[in-house]
């Protein structure tokens, strides 16, 4: 998994790409916890993302939990294989896809 | 509306709620780690969200049910806790009633109710096709 960060005022697109699972969610969430101060429009952009696991549906949730606070979240361009698993885990009803 | 499976719980002897379900398959160790995390997170966004029904803590004979016109929301956090009782091919059922029972608890998003009934069996006709094609109906 790689992730790339752009920060523009207090809006911030991560884009991540390879497989965001139980190896590899820890280090971004990580990140996350302290580039999300003072953000309040967070993007995720997961066109390069190969697959997701629960571990990475959970970083997605703690940041859907903590941005519902403070601004708004977005998730784009999720491939197919992505946008499965969001489908058939309920998170389709949760995350606002783009 | 209630999510529930088909083991009774033993402290009421209804069939147990889906967060009840969740835990036990995390404290068998039957549920893996990361998939435990997930589901805890959403337990923890109904417990942040919601208010924790007072006979619940005082731990009566009660099961709850959410409302159906507030659901909306409620559902939406909970599929992801059905997808992995799926993902576990753990049975449950969605059950809507009209007739939940006495309700000892109300806010604007869920209901307790006493559960001090017994249940009953009732006989129903065993066979509704006849051999001619028929069909009787039930006495």
């Amino acid at each position: 998994m790689t992730y790339e960060m752009n920060r523009q005022d207090d809006a911030l697109i991560i884009s991540v790409s390879g497989r965001l699972d139980t190896n590899t969610a820890p280090e971004l969430q990580e990140v996350l916890d302290e580039a999300l101060d003072d953000v309040s429009e967070l993007t995720f952009d997961l066109d390069d993302l190969e697959y997701i696991s629960s571990a990475g549906l959970r970083l997605l949730l703690v940041a859907q939990k903590r941005m519902t606070k403070q601004g708004s979240m977005r998730v784009c361009n999720a491939g197919e294989a992505v946008s499965e698993v969001f489908e058939m885990s309920g998170f389709d009803g949760i995350l606002t896809l783009e | 509306m209630r999510i529930q499976g088909r083991e009774l719980a033993s402290n009421t002897m209804q069939a147990a709620g889906i967060f009840s379900m969740c835990w036990k398959l995390i404290q068998d160790d039957v549920m893996d780690e990361e998939d435990a995390e997930l589901f805890k997170e959403i337990d923890s966004w109904f417990a942040e969200e919601l208010p924790f029904p007072d006979p619940c803590l005082r731990k009566e004979n009660v099961i709850c049910f959410f409302k159906t016109e507030n659901s909306d929301l409620m559902m939406r956090m909970i599929k992801p806790a059905m997808w992995l009782l799926s993902r576990y091919n753990h049975p449950f059922y969605v059950v809507y009633t009209n007739t939940p029972g006495e309700i000892v608890y109300e806010d604007d998003y869920q209901v307790a109710v006493r559960v001090d009934f017994v249940p009953q069996v009732v006989e129903f006709h065993h066979q509704w096709t006849n051999p001619d094609g028929s069909v009787t109906p039930p006495a």
